[in-house]
Order: structure tokens, then C-alpha cells, then sequence
């Protein structure tokens, strides 16, 4: 690294936001996907969109590759550093700017942490709806680079429907306030194009996002399966006949085993082989009505017992079971490997039995825990990354299982992004002509290609597109 | 586990490796660091910690002084211990590394720490006399002038709430009988610094079990739990002193000649004594004795809350209102109390029996103080960092009291409030219920006339 | 421009040649209508090399939403998509729906209907509106209270891009996130940027019951209030709106509109709330409230392309926006529509058309307005401007952020400018 980059970088940010020695660096070589890694040059920790600015002009003139990171809970390896590249954290900005209990809406820096903004707004009555499981360590800026989801998107969408407005430091350093909410945008949707663009076209600092009103009834219902495929087929049933719950979670017997025995035992039943966890708020009369219609179709598919959360702590505790189940498969095993993929909903039963099959031809140990409703699977393989063969099988499952969620009609991620993990298997979903329009719109942002480079396009399909530009691609 | 040898320590040996593999680097810890979320470093969060330990372990990355800072930096809160999935064991592993950077020479605690520790929290006289001393500069009005010339470390110090007088400082009896209908008999745990800055607290618990229908047996012989030693990287010097404690528990028996319940007041001791077992290796003998004496420890909000005593609580309680004069109260979760020991609620529950009493909810009340056990006075300005959202956090709930569990938090509490000039009482638990079951007199709102510089 | 047409007949068969007029352009447009994307491929690759500029469009319904398409004076041709027609996918279970641009929103609405869903934009005019046409324009239905703008419900796209390529983007899933999100971009992109050809929507499901609340209010103090207690409450009505009252009486200027639906249960609960609130109040339910509902959103001026203005302002300051709209257009007679919601509100007020509209007294009068509306938060454009209205500029409002970005996301993605360059700024 430059001397000259390392002291106009100290000057902006601090000595505290900048880290450089071996040790402070060392953490930032991978994300949660962490059999990718790469220890950065330098990890930049500027306070305000000032500060950011400031970085990425030098690093503009200095023509350093830049990788945003919000915590790092990312599973695709979005943040994971790049060659003679510099992390640009957004850690310290993490200041709720204001609430606007009227709007329903709230100005926060980037790097606040999920619920840390539902907590400030809960004595408004409101609450802020994407809720990654990660949500208690997650950054709202990384929310919004992966368009994150959750299990209550389902019913109120992923994170793309709640950002009304963003201020992005392009790679160049300029400073495009686009915060202002709008009912419509004004000339092409920016905002709405930022979001989950995995870090390739800036770094959105400030972001005004949507609130809700804290539902006044809510109750979750805990349906018990003696078999995977029964519980997929009530979720296809409930969305078929237009019930509207809030969330409609599985998860399978090896994880609830993990689940039990983690510190956030759920009282999930050991004997079952799925629970189907599903939630319904609103109104009194929404919850009566839907709760009314919803039990018939969990029992028709064979629920043997049919459990309801009462009281808040219970509701808690059932969904920290949810929340918490890919950690708590770390007992299992030192390492897991999420896998992300979507499906159409009416195709979970085919693609859980192919899943599972892919898995034991290449006996590795699977769990499934998924987000139902939105076809969302999440394959989870343990493993351990210190034994090379199971690693390359893991990946090689990976591989086999996005491979037949696209033979069916599917595609590689519902809420974690593409990032490295996923890189190839661009080119299985999309054709050359696809990915060249995405490689012309990250140009628009990034002419140099330095904001995450190597992520989300396959970087040859961008090499080609460049060539192919009438104007000799310098444009 | 650690070796005594003077020869260097190979750096996998700096590393409990076992342990670190339980991580799965989800991050769900990071959040809830205190380190992390002042810094935004994620060497400073319990992911990145781990991810260091494993990487000393894997000899990639060398145990340098930057390591060892980022190790004495945590705050040993365990907050992470309550959010981790995984069931990483964060406290067990981060005691393993500070005793084995010591041992190899890596870190070096201050000679005062050092001599506080094989010294002065292991023999009662010896306390007794430090505690003497700091009193006499207190009222001769020389103490602000010795800790400026201590610099910053003595500028936090110098806020250190007055040394009570000797009275307040006597030493507990060895028995003090239930005060009504006898229910059992409990032994508690008196403490090394406990009866020397907050002896009353001490006895409002023990008040507070007596007249709850509790004899209360204190073993005279006894000094340290050894929980600053675990924390501080002096392994050795907590199996010692484990040792020592668990033998004076041992003798003290209930009405039946079953081991009585050890109470304690002090969330850390508490936490540690809980834990005593890991001190020991599964084939030393002493790991048998450690568990059955930890079954027996119960934190004294634990205790009250159980069905048995709360009955007698709840008979012993004023009638008119007691709560009443406190104006509104809120409740801050030790970290050893909530994160280490699992306990959350009795405190809680305990309070909301008092008639009158009007509680609210601290926000972040589980994000720890800086207190810390001697953390605040080896990293003072961390330690203040660590503490100023806590004040933010306090403001927001407008209570006029903040109940706590522990000494540590109790001290740090008082002498941040007297710095920032808020005008909140500080009061353990256990004085909250001694109010509230006191016989006669009256129930006083007022701040102590000490308080601080 | 008769040659121009020669040409495309030349490429594509007398049957795909026809004329567009446009609202604010002196002449009418030639206009090609491929009957298949690889007709449109053809002819894309044909408009590059020959430096013809190309305006997709749908239905034409729309075209007054953005600026006519320039460059002055060159050839401009406009290629709709509206021979695309057919549902490609609709799979009930699924809750999505995947058509060609072409087909009619009605068709769409009609199918859905069948398996009960709910199309949403529930847009007027739907038996002429396109599926690409209301994409391409942006166009939000009156929905959008409950089930929000129809940029959150494009899940995919496949599109024909400057070059002439085919490139799809999303899919046919709820969930997705796979790539860069440019159906986000393509929508409301007026055809600047690429010719969708397909596109799958998000569906909504349809109520069970409907009913339909109405009350009046005495003012725009008054319709604030009454809106902001129902967008505030619990009730979840499927819309909102008020029109003004012609002629209004002393005690109501306007007539407020509330669309419910749901479970039965859930709609006689709002249907009680919503009488609390606005008491008196007249309910409107079963078929009665469908056709009611139906009426109200297809209001002559926004199924017909007359001009009309399309103010946005805060809801606070909506009573000041009525004043200053109406001080602003009292010497004429006018229709005013108002679509309040939580965080803003649209106010849609009719102009006059064709000879009857003066033009140079618009001219004045929109920036004008512009600057108090902005004063106030508010933001104004003008929809289907005549032509002397168009020209002069002033319907549009300029764009005050990322107008560079969205040159250089024009001239990536078309950097031979095949498609008409002017429909949102000079160049752009």
C-alpha cells in the first residue's frame, strides 16, 4: 500500500478508523462464508458520509480496489476482500438520524444494526419489517446491498420494499442524496436499482426506510409433521387459497435436534420430523379469520399436534429457535454451509426430496430450515473446513442443488446475493445477453470497476461486453 | 490445560483450540460486544477474537502485542455467551488465553494488580489495612492529590466513593438467626472487597433472609472466591483460592446436616463459583468436590425468588407501600448475573413484590457498564466509553433509583452518576428489600450524603 | 415520415405499419407492430444501422406521462408492443402471473379474478392499458394504499436492449435476488432504455367481500383529517380517494371514498371503525360497493389522455395545496381528485382540453404553482400537456438528483442512441 494512501486515509478517519496491523486485519479476511478468504490491505472505518466521501475520492485517485462491509454476517461472501483491495466498514456509523412516527419512516446511518432500529422505534408503535436472522448483528446497509430478506417477508417483502431513499457515495466520491421519499421517483429508480447491488455500484450511507405499526394481534402457530413433504404440501395449500399469513417457516428433525439442545431450546417436539411455524397478525378480526381458515388445511396434511404461542415470551422463544437454528447447527459440526436458493412454491415437496438425495449420495450431513412460504430454501450442510474432500463435496452439493432449483424453475438466491460463492452459476441461470445489460448498468457506476470487484458477474462476461461497446469500450 | 513450565509456550498452547471450533463465524455475537460496538473493529468482538485465537492457534498470525491488547480489551461481560447459537464457551476460553499470555510473559499485569492478587485479596489483614489507609487519605483530603499524580488512571480513581467508616466495615457474625418462623438455613458468602466498601450491603442480605424465616451462617475464616483471578489471566491463584473456598463451605450444613444453599450477593463471585469445576481437570479430585459445592450456589435473587423464601418474603413485607418512596425504579442486569448465571427474572420478580414499588425497564439493560471487575481501573478510559450509553440509556427511563446485583456495578454506577451529575440512587437489591421489610423506621429517597468527589 | 413507414413495411409486411398520434408532437408517428420478438429484433438491428430513433410503446395511452420523444426533427419511429399478446405462464398456486407486453391489464385482471387473485396495478382503462405500457410508464394503480406502487410487483423482465438482444432479468419468483434488480429500473423507464417484452407480476389476493365507505368533508382541513384518521387505524382498505363535489354545497366539498375488502369478518370490523371515524358515513356492500369502486377509478380524465395535473404533497400540508391549486385554477372550471395516503398524498385536478386550454397562461402558471407546491413540499407535473404546452417545457419538473447517473446508465445501455433520447430531460 501506499504510504501516501495509508496517511490520507489516517487523516480522514482517525487513527482508530484505520486499521492496518496484522491482528486488527486478520478478522476481515471472510465473511460468514468463511472458507473464502483474503486478509485486506486496510480496513477503513469512517463515522459519516463525509468521512466516506473522503475515502473513496482518495481511494478513486489511488485507484484501490474498495469492499463495503457492514458485520460481516453476509453468506455469500459479498464482503469477502479482493486483491489489493481496502475494506470500507461501516461499523461506526451507526446513529438512527430521525423517526418520523407520522411518515412511518426513519433516517438511519448505514451501519445500525437491524433491530437496533425496531427497538428505537418500538415506542412509537412501530417497527422496521425485514428481519434477516441475523437481524440482532446485521447492518441495515448490508440489508440493503443484499436485499435481505427474513422470515416476515413473506407478507411484507424484502428489503427493496421498505427503503423510500438512500445517500450513496459513488466510486468516484461524489455524494448522491437520493434520501428524500418520494411516492414515485423522479426520472429512473435509483433507489430501487442500489438495492441489492452486493457493493458494485457505491456505498449507500444514510438510507430512509419504511416503518410499520407494531401489529395489535399476533399469534404463531406451531404445527407438528411426522413427515418434510406433508408440511411442504400445507404451505402450497395455504398459499393456494389465499390465506395471508405473516410467515410460514419449516424446519426439519436434524436442526430442531440442534435447536434443543443450543441455549435457545424452543420446546420444539424431538419426535417430529418437521414443524411448520406459521404466523398471523393484523387486526383482531384478520388473526381470528385467518387463524380460523389455517387450521383445517395444517391438519388436512397430517399436523399431529397443533401447538399456539399465547403469550409474547413463548411467541419469542419460538422464533429464537428459528432465528438462532444455523448457528445452532454449529454443534453439529465446526463449520455449515448455507445454501441459498428459491424455488416456485409449488414445487417444495420435488426439490426437498431431490435436496436430500444429492446430499447422501455425497454422505454429507444435511438440515433443512427454510423460509416456505416464499419458496425460499436453506439447505444446511455441516462440515469441517480443515477436511479438503468433504469441503470440495460440500461444494459440489452446493453446486448439484442450484443446479436442479434452476432445472425447475428457480434461481440462485432469495435473500443472501450471489457475491463469490454463487459466481459461476450466474452463467447456468443467465445467458451471455442477460449478464452483458448487468455488466453495462455496474459500468454506469463503476467505469474503473473498482466498487467489489470479481462479485455478482462473472468478470469475463464484463471483458466481453467492454470489447463488443461500438465506442471501443472507454465510453 | 496450562503448564507451569518457565520454557516459552508454543502458541497453540496460548489457545484453548477445542473450544475455539465450536465458532462458526456467524456473527450473531457482534452486536452485543461492548468492545465492538465502541470501536466497530471487529478484532475488538467475540467472532474476531475467536478468529484470532484460532488463527494464533494455526500459526498464522503471530500472538503479538496488538493481539494481546485486543485480549485484555474484553471485558469478559460474556454478553456474547447469551446470543451465541452455538454455544461457544467465550468466558472459558478468553481465561484460558489471558492465563497462558501471562504464564509465557506476553502480558504483564501492573505490579499494584499483581500484588493485589497473591497479596492483599487473599489475606483479610491485609485488606483491612489497605482499606484503613485509603480512608485516612480520604479524610485528611490528600486523596484527589496522590491519584493526579497517578495521571489518568488515577483521575478515575480519585472518584472512587468515600471508604465507609470502620463501623460500617465490621465483619459479619457467624450466625445471625431467622428473625420469625424458621424455614432453613442458608451459608453466604462474605467477600474479600465486599465488607470493605459495601459491608451494608452484606448485612441488609443477610437482614433481608432472616427476616425471610433464614438462619445465616458466614464461614470467619474465609476471604476471596478467586473470580478476578480467573478473569485476569492468574489461573493457578483461582484454583487456590477455589480450593480454599469450596473447603469453608464445605462444614456448613442445615438443620437436616444437608449442605446449605450458598447464598451469594455478588453476581460476579456468584458467576465464578459456579463455575469452579472447569478449574479442575476431570480426573483431580477436586473437580467432584468443585461441582457438588457449585449445585449448591445460588445468587441471592435466585434464592429469594424460589417458592420457599419468596413465601417468607412476601410475609415479611411492609404493608404501606415502601416502594412508594423511591419514585420510579429501574433494574440493570449485571453481566454475571444475567449472561454468566442465566439469571434474569428473580431480580425482577423480587422487586415487583414490593408494594408501591414502580419499575421500569432499562433500555440495553444487559450491555455491560465497564465496570467489569478491576477492568475499570485497568483500562479507564475504555471503561468510561463503555459506560456513557449506559447513562443515555438511564435518562431515558427517568427512574430516580437503579437497582444493581453486584459490587463492581454498584461501584461504577455510583461514581459515574456523581461524575455526570444525575441525581439517581444507587442501591443493591438487596438494600431495596431491607427497606422493604424493615420492621420500624422509615424508608428514606434520598442519595447517601457521600457519593463521591 | 411517410418514408420512414415505407421502409418498415418493406422490413415487416404491409400488416405491421400504422400511424401513432401524439399528444404535444405536430405530427403523427409512423408506427411499426411486430407481431414477435424476433420481428422486433429485426427491426431494432435495422433502426441502429440506418440511425432511426426508436420509441417503444404500448397501447399509447400514456404517452403524455413524459416528455415527446426527440430529436427534433429526425426520424422518429414508434414501435409498439401491443401484437405481443398471450399469458405465458400462470400457475394459480404460484400467485405470480408471466404475459407478453402486449396483453391487455383486463385480460390479466380477468384471469387472476378467476383463481382469486388480485391483479394489482388495478389500473383505469385496463381493456386498452398494456402490461408493458403501465411497467414501462411507471403506472401505479389506485391499489397502491394497500398493496403499494407497481414497482414493487414487477418480479421479472425480459427485454429487448439497444443492441437487439434479448436480456431477462428477475424471474417468475416472489422471492428473488438474484442479479442486479432491473426490472426496478425498466419500470417507469418510459422506454428509454430497452423494449420489455415480458414481464411477471406479483398478484395480490382478491377480497372476499368488498364494500365501499363513503363520507364528505367540509374542506381540505377537513378531508385531511379523515383521511389521516383511516390511513392511521388499523382498517387496510384497498384505496382511498375524494373527489371534489360539482358544484360543492356549504357543508361538503368533497366526497371521501374508502374501498374495503377482505374476510368477511375483517370488512365488517373496518366497516364499523371506519363509520366511527367519519360519522355520518353511507356503506355501500356486495355488488352495489364493486360497481361503486369500479366507477370511481375509471374517471373520465385518467381513462382518456386529457391534460391534468399531478400534484404530490405531504399530507400536512394538503389543505394548504388544495388553496394554493385552487386560488391558482379558480378561473376555470376544474375536477379535482384526491388520493390521499400515509406518507403523501397525490392531488389530480382536470384541465381543460384542446382549444379551450390557453396555453401561454399554463406556461406562466405551472412553474408558478411549482414553486409554492415545492414550498410546501410538494412536487407538480403535468400529464397529456398539449402540444404548445409540451413544447415549452414546463410539464415536467427537472430532475434534481442522479440526472448524471441515468445519462450514463443511458449511454452504457445504449450508447448508440437507437432509442429516442429526450423523454425525461434534453438528452436524456
Amino acid at each position: 500500500m501506499d504510504p501516501k494512501l495509508i496517511d490520507g486515509l489516517r487523516a480522514i478517519v482517525g487513527p482508530a478508523g484505520l486499521l492496518a496491523d496484522d491482528v486488527r486485519r486478520k478478522p476481515y479476511e471472510s465473511d460468514a462464508l468463511a472458507y473464502l478468504k483474503r486478509i485486506p490491505e486496510l480496513v477503513v472505518l469512517p463515522r459519516d458520509t463525509r468521512q466516506c466521501a473522503a475515502v473513496m475520492e482518495l481511494c478513486a485517485r489511488h485507484r484501490v480496489p474498495v469492499v463495503a462491509r457492514g458485520a460481516g454476517t453476509g453468506l455469500s461472501g459479498g464482503a469477502t476482500p479482493v486483491e489489493g483491495g481496502i475494506v470500507l466498514g461501516l461499523a461506526r456509523m451507526r446513529d438512527v438520524l430521525a423517526i418520523d412516527p407520522e411518515r412511518r419512516i426513519a433516517r438511519v446511518q448505514a451501519g445500525v444494526v437491524n433491530s437496533d432500529l425496531s427497538i428505537a422505534t418500538a415506542k412509537h408503535g412501530l417497527f422496521y419489517a425485514p428481519d434477516p436472522s441475523s437481524q440482532k448483528a446485521c447492518t441495515l446497509g448490508g440489508n440493503v446491498a443484499e436485499n435481505s430478506g427474513g422470515p416476515h417477508c413473506f407478507r411484507h417483502g424484502s428489503t427493496t420494499r421498505h427503503v423510500e431513499g438512500l445517500v450513496i457515495v459513488t466510486a468516484r466520491g461524489d455524494v448522491l442524496d437520493l434520501s428524500r421519499p418520494r411516492a414515485d421517483p423522479l426520472g429512473l429508480d435509483l433507489v430501487g436499482l442500489f438495492v441489492g447491488s452486493e457493493g458494485l455500484f457505491g456505498i449507500a450511507t444514510e438510507l430512509t426506510l419504511r416503518l410499520l405499526p407494531i401489529p395489535p394481534v399476533t399469534e404463531t402457530l406451531l404445527a407438528i409433521y411426522t413427515s418434510l413433504e406433508a408440511a411442504c404440501q400445507a404451505v402450497t395449500q395455504v398459499i393456494a387459497e389465499g390465506l395471508e399469513p405473516s410467515a410460514l417457516e419449516i424446519i426439519d428433525k436434524l436442526t430442531i435436534e440442534a435447536v434443543e439442545a443450543s441455549v435457545l431450546a424452543a420446546g420444539y417436539p424431538q419426535d417430529a420430523e418437521a414443524v411448520l411455524l406459521v404466523e398471523v397478525e393484523g387486526s383482531e378480526a384478520e388473526v381470528a379469520s385467518q387463524t380460523r381458515a389455517l387450521e383445517p388445511i395444517l391438519r388436512a396434511f397430517g399436523a399431529f399436534e397443533l401447538r399456539r404461542a399465547r403469550d409474547e415470551a413463548e411467541r419469542a422463544r419460538l422464533w429464537a429457535g428459528r432465528k438462532g437454528a444455523f448457528g445452532a447447527m454449529g454443534r453439529i459440526a465446526p463449520d455449515l454451509y448455507v445454501i441459498d436458493a428459491v424455488v416456485p412454491r409449488t414445487k417444495l415437496a420435488a426439490l426437498v426430496r431431490a435436496t436430500t438425495a444429492i446430499c447422501r449420495e455425497r454422505r454429507l450431513k444435511l438440515a433443512n430450515v427454510f423460509h416456505a412460504g416464499d419458496g425460499n430454501l436453506h439447505p444446511n450442510i455441516s462440515y469441517d473446513r480443515r477436511d479438503q474432500d468433504e469441503l470440495a463435496r460440500v461444494i459440489d452439493a452446493g453446486h448439484a442443488i442450484l443446479r436442479t432449483c434452476i432445472e425447475h424453475g428457480g434461481a440462485l438466491s432469495g435473500e443472501h446475493g450471489i457475491g463469490l460463492e454463487k459466481l459461476e452459476a450466474m452463467e447456468w441461470l443467465f445467458t451471455q445477453d442477460d449478464l452483458a445489460a448487468m455488466c453495462r448498468v455496474k459500468e454506469a457506476w463503476d467505469p474503473e470497476g473498482r466498487m467489489n470487484p470479481g462479485k455478482l458477474i462473472p468478470v469475463h462476461t464484463c471483458m466481453e461486453t467492454r470489447s463488443a461497446l461500438p465506442s471501443g469500450g472507454r465510453a | 490445560m496450562s503448564t507451569r513450565d518457565d520454557a516459552p509456550m508454543t502458541p497453540s498452547a496460548l489457545v484453548d483450540y477445542a473450544k475455539s471450533l465450536d465458532c462458526i463465524h456467524c456473527g450473531l455475537c457482534l452486536n452485543s460486544c461492548p468492545t465492538y460496538r465502541l470501536t466497530g473493529a471487529e478484532s475488538s468482538s467475540p467472532r474476531g477474537r475467536i478468529h484470532l485465537m484460532r488463527a494464533v492457534a494455526e500459526q498464522e498470525l503471530a500472538p503479538d502485542a496488538a493481539f494481546v491488547d485486543e485480549m485484555d480489551f474484553c471485558l469478559l461481560c460474556r454478553n456474547c455467551e447469551s446470543v451465541c447459537p452455538s454455544g461457544v464457551h467465550f468466558g472459558a476460553m478468553m481465561e484460558h488465553t489471558r492465563d497462558a499470555l501471562v504464564k509465557s510473559g506476553r502480558s504483564k499485569p501492573r505490579g499494584l494488580v499483581r500484588f493485589a492478587f497473591d497479596h492483599v485479596l487473599r489475606k483479610r489483614w491485609m485488606l483491612r489495612l489497605a482499606t484503613r489507609a485509603g480512608r485516612t487519605l480520604q479524610l485528611m483530603g490528600t486523596w484527589r492529590i496522590f491519584f493526579t499524580h497517578l495521571g489518568k488512571h488515577g483521575r478515575l480513581l480519585a472518584d472512587v466513593p468515600d471508604i465507609p467508616p470502620a463501623r460500617e466495615r465490621r465483619r459479619m457474625p457467624a450466625l445471625t438467626k431467622a428473625a420469625c418462623d424458621r424455614r432453613g438455613a442458608v451459608a453466604m458468602l462474605e467477600g474479600c472487597v465486599m465488607p470493605e466498601l459495601y459491608g451494608r450491603v452484606n448485612r441488609a442480605a443477610a437482614s433481608v433472609l432472616s427476616r425471610s424465616g433464614f438462619d445465616v451462617q458466614v464461614p470467619r475464616d474465609h476471604v476471596c472466591c478467586g473470580s478476578l483471578h480467573a478473569h485476569n489471566g492468574d489461573l493457578d491463584g483461582a484454583r487456590a483460592l477455589a480450593r480454599s473456598t469450596i473447603a469453608a463451605f464445605e462444614p456448613l450444613v442445615d438443620e437436616h446436616g444437608a449442605p446449605a444453599p450458598v447464598v451469594v450477593d455478588s453476581a460476579g463471585c456468584g458467576a465464578h463459583m459456579k463455575e469452579y469445576a472447569h478449574l479442575f481437570a476431570s480426573d483431580d479430585p477436586w473437580h467432584g468436590r468443585a461441582k457438588a459445592f457449585s449445585a449448591r450456589v445460588k445468587d441471592f435473587s435466585e434464592f429469594l425468588a424460589a417458592p420457599l423464601a419468596r413465601d417468607g418474603l412476601v410475609r415479611a413485607l411492609r404493608t404501606d407501600a415502601p416502594g412508594q418512596a423511591l419514585g420510579r425504579v429501574t433494574y440493570d442486569d449485571p453481566c454475571h448475573l444475567c449472561h454468566a448465571q442465566g439469571v434474569r427474572k428473580p431480580p425482577r420478580e423480587l422487586l415487583d413484590l414490593v408494594p408501591g414499588l414502580e419499575r421500569v425497564e432499562l433500555p440495553y439493560s444487559e450491555q455491560c457498564c465497564g465496570s467489569a471487575g478491576i477492568y475499570s481501573m485497568l483500562r479507564p478510559a475504555d471503561s468510561l466509553a463503555i459506560f456513557a450509553p449506559k447513562v443515555a440509556a438511564l435518562d431515558e427511563t427517568g427512574a430516580r433509583v437503579l437497582v444493581t446485583a453486584n459490587p463492581g456495578c454498584h461501584l461504577q454506577w455510583d461514581t459515574g452518576l456523581a461524575r455526570e451529575r444525575r441525581d439517581v440512587r444507587v442501591m443493591p437489591l438487596a438494600e431495596v428489600l431491607e427497606l422493604a421489610t424493615r420492621p420500624d423506621g422509615r424508608v428514606t429517597a434520598s442519595r447517601p450524603a457521600s457519593g463521591g468527589a | 415520415m411517410i418514408e420512414l413507414a415505407d421502409r418498415v413495411r418493406g422490413l415487416l409486411g404491409p400488416r405491421a405499419v400504422g400511424e401513432l398520434e401524439w399528444r404535444g408532437r405536430k405530427d403523427p408517428l409512423a408506427l411499426a407492430l411486430p407481431a414477435s420478438v424476433d420481428e422486433m429484433q429485426v427491426l431494432l438491428r435495422w433502426a441502429r444501422a440506418e440511425h432511426v430513433s426508436v420509441v417503444p410503446v404500448g397501447a399509447g395511452s400514456k404517452l403524455g406521462w413524459s416528455r415527446p420523444p426527440g430529436p427534433r426533427g429526425g426520424d422518429v419511429l414508434a414501435l409498439s408492443t401491443r401484437r405481443l399478446q398471450r399469458i405465458v405462464e400462470y400457475e394459480p398456486g404460484e400467485g405470480v402471473i408471466t404475459a407478453l407486453a402486449g396483453t391487455r391489464m383486463a385480460t390479466l385482471r380477468d384471469a387472476a379474478r378467476e383463481h382469486g387473485h388480485w391483479l394489482t396495478p388495478d389500473v383505469p382503462a385496463a381493456e386498452n392499458a398494456t402490461l408493458g405500457g403501465v411497467i414501462a410508464a411507471g403506472q401505479s394503480g389506485r391499489d397502491r394504499l394497500r398493496h403499494g406502487p407497481v414497482r414493487h410487483h414487477v418480479l421479472g423482465v425480459r427485454a429487448l436492449m439497444a443492441d437487439a438482444t434479448l436480456a431477462k432479468s428477475g424471474g417468475r419468483l416472489v422471492k428473488n435476488v438474484t442479479g442486479f434488480d432491473l426490472p426496478r429500473l425498466f419500470t417507469g423507464s418510459h422506454g428509454a432504455l430497452c423494449v420489455i417484452v415480458e414481464a411477471t407480476l406479483r398478484l395480490a389476493v382478491a377480497p372476499r367481500v368488498e364494500a365501499v365507505v363513503t363520507a364528505s368533508a367540509r374542506d381540505g382541513a377537513e378531508l385531511a383529517a379523515r383521511a389521516r384518521a383511516v390511513v392511521r387505524s388499523r382498517a387496510r382498505p384497498i384505496s382511498l380517494h375524494a373527489a371534489r363535489l360539482d358544484p360543492p354545497t356549504e357543508a361538503a366539498q368533497f366526497a371521501l371514498f374508502a374501498h374495503l375488502g377482505g374476510h368477511d369478518e375483517v370488512v365488517r370490523d373496518e366497516i364499523a371503525l371506519l363509520r366511527e371515524l367519519w360519522e355520518p358515513a353511507a356503506v355501500f356492500e356486495g355488488a352495489e360497493a364493486v360497481e361503486l369502486a369500479r366507477g370511481q377509478r375509471e374517471i373520465d380524465f385518467l381513462v382518456e389522455p386529457r391534460p391534468w395535473l399531478h400534484a404530490t404533497t405531504s399530507p400536512e400540508s394538503l389543505p394548504a395545496v388544495l388553496g394554493a391549486l385552487d386560488r391558482a385554477t379558480a378561473f376555470l372550471p376544474t375536477r379535482t381528485l384526491v388520493e390521499p395516503a400515509l406518507a403523501s398524498v397525490d392531488v389530480q385536478l382536470r384541465m381543460p382540453d384542446g382549444e379551450k386550454l390557453d396555453a401561454a397562461r399554463w406556461i406562466e402558471l405551472v412553474p408558478a404553482l411549482r414553486r409554492e407546491l415545492a414550498a410546501l413540499g410538494g412536487s407538480l407535473t403535468v400529464r397529456n400537456p398539449t402540444r404548445k404546452l409540451a413544447d415549452s417545457g414546463v410539464p415536467w419538473p427537472p430532475i434534481e438528483h442522479g440526472g448524471a447517473l441515468m445519462r450514463a446508465l443511458r449511454d452504457r445501455l445504449d450508447p448508440d442512441s437507437v432509442f429516442a433520447r429526450g423523454r425525461f430531460e434534453e438528452d436524456l
